[in-house]
């Protein structure tokens, strides 16, 4: 992002907002008024407008980039604390949230024969009226997502004006009970804490999937990052230890992963905490505890005392372990923290998270119950779907039934909202006004990016207009007004607020708490759960794609691969090989698996990344009602779950559950992109130990040996009859550091967004046809060259591994030698004075040659004309040719930006700033692994990585000399 | 109607009868002699010219002329719109090669086939006054040209020494082509 | 003087012309049926492009990394078989090889026809066809040329100078025996033959000159076989694809497309010298000598599949060596497995005579030599390119050939077909003049013996020059 020109435009943006987002009675004929074409929307100039990302709680703050009215990209607030400029795959989809071809065009009523049919906004408005007059003194509930500031007050005082009584459930799929219960009994604060990763050395993580969806994926991610960044300079030598059944993306970047059977967690918790007040010495019932959780407990010592030694932490289970005894897991590990003195350091009661208000599991389902009693004569839902949600066990839907008025302000026809009586359509995010706080000290204003795109209504001024039709004034006629008063200020104040994209303060720092007496663990030590014969331990993981299922609508989620299973297009049972041994089961067979309370059908993929006593499968699939690309795709385990609440903390108990297994005589393997997990010939991803870091820094610092200008890793230089080409101006080049590439890909969201790479779908996706530019391969161990076969040697079960994963972004490597250019006939793609490899693609004509000669298979073919299905297509980034049937396309560097970057420095009469340009995969990324700049300018920070004693080129000994860096992902052992 | 008489034409029973006609008929002195004959015969054929076919130089010259046409268009086809590829200099030589050798054989054998038909006069669509189907079949011929009707009895001799088993003359007629004069 | 030799020896010389232009005046419903069968075919295929031309490439099962299959499988497959015509009149014309007159013409013929043929499939395979003359250095308003450092272009030199070239050797032997033609000719087809024929007369001086051009052009186009094939091979040895990559590619094309070649001849001379009567012509010993020849080549292709998965082997290059692996036993191991046994073992049965002058053993060998060197290319091409250096990439499973690939390439054989019965039926299908020739020489071989004979016993007369 180029602040100065954010603060130029975006400055202004609240006559901005009045033109375009306010007003919201103009039909969604017309995107933009050209007349008035204000200074904020000039006809090509793109106007950029901070908001808040609300696709989940974590609140991040949001850039939208507005052009000729409409958003064709999103990036990360750089001012925002939360994120910090950078933006998740989820916020990058909420685009394709705004221009969803499925979205509700207008108000729905249920016509006389019972269907959704549409209606006008004033028969809309007079069935509200309706319905709240029809009450006769039933109670009426609400059911909304967590809300803060003005619109969460506003929801109750409008409730409370029209309604004689209400129940409002502020409803969370992902709602950590157990977490502020635990919190409640450890902490004395019944709130969701802060975790500061960055101010770690030694990381457990019980299962927590912080870098996927857990509390605050982003700014956890950060935190992260720098922690590994920190260790990789030398700053520590802390390792990060993950624990659990499953090696979710977030435990595939830990240094080892002890993996346990469920349920094991709280006694390896119980253990090490132990062992860390133990100081060195091995008490027996440690011993015992770590012989029952199948871990060595030298294993466990060996980690006690380094989680002992310095600022630590302790990260809870996630949302998908919550078992019987999920308070008693937070517990312990809350305990091991208090044990060794992190709370107050590592752990933060300052700034409670927004989510501490979330309704209980146990409160919706009292509402149920209600519902059921016919307690209820209305029932308002707003940005939430439970009939999804839950498990249908939980029967929320047939308690609908029995309450008369549905009311739905859903933006998408989602499963809830299918059995509404009224639909008042609200907003998307980026169409509306509003605000939010993740935490205390952190509020996040929401303004609109573009006029609405169909015929909705922002749900604020729908309630004030109607409590002001009942008579009552709740201060303002439409809900902007009503938030600008809760702020107050005149109205530069208000501006700044605006551009700046909310108002920001750090907590007051809270002094740390000593190391407290290791108090007495609740109850007895639980057993690990083992699985009857027949019959495997459930376990239900939040997706990183979809959350809890909201974004399965969304091209981008579902095309772009899972970023452990490399799937894409459907669910998945990840069941450990022999597992699969046991049930007679091969890759791809499809498994029945049934419970109680469901049954469902899901293909086997096969992985030692799950204990063999458990069958994984990922949450936010199986849609019935979402929308063409979510309806039919996978399926949804939640059928599975019995509805059992946890007691201690009223939490849905998700774990512990087992599931009777069969197979079935079909096989529909999943669409997996990445053939091979394994790199055997080539060694693509490398790493290097810290050790061996260490070395090389005595040996010859960051300029590598001998004074030589690269690394160790690099290969030998290959002689050339030919001169390397010559840069006269720019060499574009990149470094990508693959020791904090966490393989979230939200840099393959960003490269979708920005390039307008079309989406060719599950049948295309199974022909090996996906456009994507920019892909993450996921390796799980070492090349090694001259391999005939690869020996499948047994797959490892419980225990400590090491070596998990090597994340590896393949993009186009911008060559200098570039083979796929000389094969070219007709010289469609050719190299540019700065050191860029071009695809021109009006002269192409598909021969295909240069795909067949690029050793990084990093060229698409389009096979077909791509599919943008209005109103998708408006997303599309003007800067970028949309390519057309039968031209080669492929990475570019972001070559629209570059050209942008230089014409701004030549306007402004200088040369053109390191870091200025930016490419759309780097100013994605949550921990800044990729560094993009100028190699010519020896002090860019890319260069200067280049030389890095981690650095090395891709396939470099076929002496293509590529323009992008890797540097080695670091090894704790 | 003697002055109708362009020539005679002798008839042999084989391609060795031919052979020993065509060698007399040199021996004495026969003037513009031509043979028909359907068989590739190339020992006769020497008999009858012995210079060699200068179609040779016609190829040489046209394998030469595809050398330049490549290399010349390559290189300055590469120059005129010169772009970086694959690291590789303006002027690959390696590669223009190929083309340099394609071209060569192209022209070359252009070359040659415009030789031959240029040197025997071909394409002529017209049939000779002497030509006969038959003589692309079976039968094999020497026709001499008669200047005058006053040698008509000295050819005559002539092909009777070479073993004509039969002498016709070859009659002036409107269509048709007087021998002699290719 | 032999004029008691006369009557027999024009005898024979008339029988040669006669026996030659009999299938001419053939009509047999063999042909007709032949005409529509093939016409079909060309229309399946021509409905088949049209389709992947509509809908675009994705109608084919071409998928990354396998951006080439069968298109160009095709297309080096039809080049190989457009080898052997050339090679064989050229090669065999220039050591003076006695059989070479029973296949010269059919084998020419089969040449130019594959060519055209194979020149479609680079077109079909362009994924915007309909631009393909953007391969030719034309002069155009966006002052762009072609990019002469890619083998794809050195293709389009190579292709379009051996179909010329060969057109002109075609023609050039043609021309004595179109004259033929031309004199029985009546109305159109006269006009026509004429044209072809350019007036030829059979003169002495024609003849010479004729003889020269022709000798050069064989002296040419022998060359020009092997650099075409090497530049084929080229496409894929200038690439960096393991199993692309190596230096042995040219010879070994080389070798692969004779061997095709050959066989092709043998498939297709055999139903014809069994159905047009040419049986004295193309005799069985004939058929052994090209046998011989298809053994040879099939055991020198043999050899560089050998030298080269040698070579892979002794590289210790890991991407190599998996490469190979997964031909050997991977996702592509029947295809490559079909292509040694038809390409190594079936040859090795013309070891033993009795094979060689068996015409049913024949014909099954030849065909089944084509299969295997259309196999070898598929090998080749989709093989390697399944399995490169990125694992994440690797095709995970086969190549999966999609309708609209069969259709053309039913279509490709329709059309090669079509118009190799034109030929039969349109033009000569053995070189009347040459015949009769190689009878000449040999008579006189004969005679020449019998007068040395003659001269050791010591009683014989030099024959009077004049009777």
């Amino acid at each position: 992002m180029n602040r100065r020109h954010f603060l130029k435009v975006a400055g202004v943006s609240t006559a901005a907002a009045a033109a375009q987002g306010c007003s919201t009675r103009r039909g969604p004929d017309k995107v933009i008024a050209y007349p008035a074409s204000s200074e904020t929307n000039k006809p090509g100039i793109s106007t950029e407008f901070a908001t808040v990302c609300r696709e989940c709680p974590a609140g991040c703050g949001l850039i939208a980039i507005a052009r000729d009215g409409r958003a064709i990209k999103v990036d990360g607030n750089p001012d925002h604390p939360i994120n910090a400029g950078k933006l998740c795959l989820r916020g990058q989809s909420s685009l394709q949230g705004l221009y969803n071809p499925d979205r509700l065009r207008g108000p729905l009523a249920r016509d006389e024969h019972g269907r959704l049919a549409p209606i006008s906004w004033e028969e809309a408005e007079k069935r509200l009226d309706a319905s709240l007059g029809s009450l006769n003194g039933k109670s009426v509930a609400w059911i909304g997502q967590v809300e803060t500031g003005a619109f969460d007050r506003l929801t109750d005082a409008w409730l409370a004006a029209v309604a004689p009584s209400s129940t409002r459930i502020r409803y969370e799929t992902y709602a950590y009970e157990p977490l502020r219960a635990a919190a409640g009994a450890m902490l004395g604060q019944a709130v969701i804490p802060r975790f500061r990763i960055d101010e770690a050395r030694t990381l457990i993580c019980f299962g927590a999937d912080f870098l996927e969806t857990w509390l605050s994926n982003v700014e956890y991610a950060r935190q992260f990052g720098e922690w590994r960044r920190a260790r990789t300079e030398g700053k520590h030598h802390g390792r990060y230890v993950f624990i659990g059944p499953r090696l979710s993306l977030t435990g595939a970047n830990a240094d080892e992963w002890i993996a346990v059977r469920p349920g094991a967690e709280e006694i390896v918790a119980r253990a090490l905490s132990l062992l860390a007040a133990a100081k060195g010495r091995v008490p027996a019932e440690a011993a015992s505890l770590a012989e029952s959780a199948g871990v060595p407990v030298e294993t466990l010592s060996r980690l006690a005392r380094e989680f002992a030694s310095g600022p630590s932490l302790a990260l809870p289970p996630g949302s998908a372990q919550d078992g019987p005894r999920a308070v008693a897991v937070h517990e312990a590990v809350l305990r091991l923290n208090q044990a060794v003195g992190n709370v107050g350091r590592t752990v933060l009661v300052d700034a409670p998270h927004a989510l501490s208000t979330a309704s209980r599991h146990q409160e919706t389902m009292s509402l149920v119950s209600d519902m059921r009693e016919g307690k209820f004569g209305a029932l308002f839902v707003h940005r939430a779907n439970p009939v999804y949600a839950l498990p249908p066990s939980a029967g929320f839907a047939e308690a609908l039934k029995s309450v008369p008025e549905v009311i739905s302000f859903s933006s998408y026809p989602d499963e809830t909202t299918a059995l509404a009586t009224l639909v008042l359509p609200d907003h998307t995010p980026l169409e509306s006004w509003g605000e939010y706080s993740p935490r205390s000290g952190v509020n996040g204003l929401m303004q609109p990016a573009v006029a609405p795109v169909f015929d909705t209504r922002a749900t604020g001024d729908v309630l004030l207009a109607s409590a002001a039709r009942a008579g009552h004034n709740l201060g303002a006629a439409e809900f902007r007004e009503y938030l600008r008063k809760e702020h107050g200020g005149d109205d530069a104040a208000w501006a700044a607020l605006l551009q700046l994209g909310g108002a920001f303060s750090e907590p007051a720092p809270t002094p740390a708490r000593a190391a407290a007496p290791l108090s007495a663990p609740s109850g007895p030590a639980p057993v690990p759960v083992a699985p009857a014969d027949g019959r495997l331990v459930l376990h239900i993981y939040p997706s990183l794609h979809f959350y809890d299922g909201r974004t399965a609508n969304r091209p981008w989620a579902q095309e772009i691969p899972d970023p452990m299973a490399k799937a894409v297009w459907g669910s998945w049972a990840e069941i450990h090989p022999d597992a699969a041994k046991r049930f007679g089961v091969q890759d791809g067979d499809v498994m029945a698996l049934e419970t109680a309370a469901g049954r469902i059908e899901a293909p086997a993929l096969l992985t030692d990344r799950v204990v063999s006593g458990v069958v994984a499968i990922q949450r936010g699939q199986g849609h019935t009602n979402l929308g063409r690309f979510a309806d039919g795709i996978g399926v949804n385990p939640l059928a599975l779950l019995p509805a059992v609440v946890e007691p201690a903390s009223g939490a849905l108990v998700v774990s512990g559950g087992d599931v009777a297994v069969r197979k079935l005589a079909v096989r529909r393997p999943p669409v997996v992109l990445q053939t091979s997990m394994k790199q055997v010939g080539a060694a693509i991803a490398r790493a290097v130990t810290v050790a061996q870091l260490a070395w090389t820094r005595r040996k010859g610092g960051l300029n590598g040996e001998g004074g030589e200008e690269e690394g160790p890793l690099r290969g030998r230089k290959n002689p050339s009859l030919y001169a390397n080409a010559q840069h006269p101006k720019h060499h574009w080049g990149m470094a990508i550091d693959l020791d904090t590439c966490l393989g979230c890909n939200a840099c393959v969201a960003s490269c979708y967004a920005e390039n307008n790479v079309p989406v060719v779908g599950r049948e295309g996706c199974s022909r090996g046809r996906e456009m994507s530019w920019l892909r993450i391969e996921n390796y799980t161990e070492e090349g090694a060259s001259g391999l005939l076969r690869i020996q499948a040697k047994k797959p490892a079960d419980t225990g400590p591994r090491t070596n998990l994963t090597r994340f590896f972004p393949m993009l186009c490597q911008q060559c200098d030698n570039a083979p796929c250019e000389y094969v070219c006939p007709v010289d469609a793609t050719v190299h540019s004075s700065e050191g860029l490899n071009m695809q021109v693609y009006n002269r192409c004509v598909g021969t295909r040659y240069c795909s067949n000669n690029c050793p990084y298979k990093v060229r698409r073919f389009n096979f077909f004309p791509p599919a943008f299905e209005p109103p998708l297509d408006q997303q599309l980034n003007p800067e970028v040719t949309v390519r057309s049937k039968g031209v080669m396309e492929k990475c570019t560097f972001c070559i629209q930006r570059i050209e942008a970057g230089k014409v701004q420095a030549k306007a402004e009469g200088r040369p053109v700033r390191d870091g200025e340009i930016r490419t759309a995969c780097q100013n994605a990324c949550p921990t800044d692994a990729i560094v993009f700049g100028d190699l010519k300018d020896e002090n860019s920070r890319a260069a200067q990585l280049a030389k890095g004693a981690r650095g090395y080129g891709a396939l470099e000994e076929l002496n293509t000399l590529p323009n992008v860096t890797y540097l080695a992902r670091v090894r704790a052992e | 109607m003697i002055g109708d008489v362009v020539g005679l034409i002798g008839y042999f029973p084989g391609p060795d009868a031919l052979r020993n006609g065509i060698e007399t008929a040199v021996r004495s002195h026969a003037v513009d002699p031509v043979a028909y004959t359907p068989i590739p015969d190339a020992s006769a054929f020497d008999t009858l010219r012995p210079s060699s076919s200068p179609v040779r130089w016609v190829a040489l010259a046209g394998g030469l002329f595809g050398i330049a046409a490549a290399l010349s268009m390559t290189i300055w086809m590469s120059w005129d719109y010169p772009v970086i590829v694959g690291g590789k200099p303006i002027t690959s030589i390696p590669p223009f090669m190929v083309a340099a050798f394609e071209l060569m054989v192209l022209f070359g054998s252009i070359g040659s086939i415009a030789g031959f038909l240029w040197f025997s006069r071909l394409p002529d669509l017209t049939p000779s006054q002497a030509y006969r189907p038959e003589l692309a079949v079976d039968q094999y011929a020497i026709f001499l040209p008669l200047g005058s009707e006053s040698e008509r009895g000295r050819v005559e001799r002539i092909l009777q020494d070479a073993g004509a088993t039969e002498i016709a003359p070859v009659l002036r007629s409107e269509r048709g082509r007087l021998e002699v004069l290719d | 003087m032999t004029t008691n030799g006369a009557a027999p020896q024009g005898d024979v010389y008339k029988q040669v012309t006669e026996d030659v232009l009999r299938p001419m005046a053939l009509r047999g419903p063999w042909w007709y049926g032949g005409l529509a069968l093939t016409a079909t075919m060309v229309l399946i295929g021509a409905y088949s492009e049209f389709l992947q031309l509509h809908y675009g490439m994705g109608k084919a099962g071409l998928m990354h990394p396998m951006m080439w299959a069968v298109y160009i499988t095709n297309f080096v497959w039809w080049i190989g078989i457009a080898h052997s015509g050339t090679l064989i009149s050229a090669f065999l014309y220039l050591f003076r090889a006695p059989f070479r007159a029973a296949f010269s013409r059919a084998a020419e013929a089969m040449t130019l026809i594959a060519i055209t043929t194979a020149g479609m499939f680079p077109l079909i395979h362009l994924g915007r066809a309909w631009r393909a003359y953007w391969l030719l250095p034309y002069p155009n308003e966006r002052l762009l040329w072609v990019n002469f450092r890619s083998p794809l272009v050195l293709d389009v030199f190579a292709v379009t100078t051996y179909f010329i070239v060969s057109t002109l050797f075609f023609w050039l032997g043609l021309v004595p025996d179109v004259a033929v033609v031309r004199d029985r000719a009546r109305g159109w087809a006269r006009t026509a033959y004429g044209l072809a024929a350019v007036g030829w007369e059979g003169r002495d001086k024609q003849w010479k000159h004729y003889l020269m051009a022709y000798a050069i052009l064989a002296g040419l186009a022998a060359p020009l076989v092997v650099s075409v094939h090497s530049v084929v091979s080229w496409d894929f040895a200038s690439a960096l694809v393991p199993g692309w990559h190596s230096t042995i590619s040219a010879p070994f094309f080389v070798a692969g497309a004779i061997l095709s070649g050959l066989a092709m001849v043998l498939t297709l001379l055999i139903p014809m010298r069994a159905t047009m009567g040419l049986k004295q012509y193309v005799t069985i010993d004939r058929m052994d000598q090209v046998a011989k020849l298809t053994l040879v080549m099939g055991l020198v292709v043999s050899y560089s599949y050998f030298s080269e998965y040698f070579v892979t082997w002794y590289s210790k290059d890991g991407v190599e060596i998996t490469n190979l692996m997964n031909k050997v036993n991977g996702t592509f191991a029947w295809e490559f497995w079909l292509m040694t046994v038809c390409n190594c073992i079936a040859p090795l049965a013309f070891f033993f005579r009795a094979a060689r002058r068996n015409i049913p053993t024949l014909f099954i060998v030849s065909i089944l030599i084509n299969i295997g060197m259309w196999m070898e290319r598929f090998v080749i091409v989709a093989g390697s390119l399944s399995h490169d250096y990125v694992p994440y990439s690797w095709a995970p499973s086969g190549y999966h050939i999609k309708p609209v690939e069969v259709g053309i390439c039913i279509g490709s054989v329709g059309w090669f077909g079509f118009l190799f019965l034109l030929f039969c039926r349109f033009l000569p299908v053995l070189p009347i003049a040459e015949l009769k020739r190689d009878i000449l020489l040999e008579e006189r071989e004969e005679h020449a013996v019998e007068a040395s004979a003659a001269l050791r016993e010591g009683h014989a007369q030099p024959q009077p020059e004049v009777g």
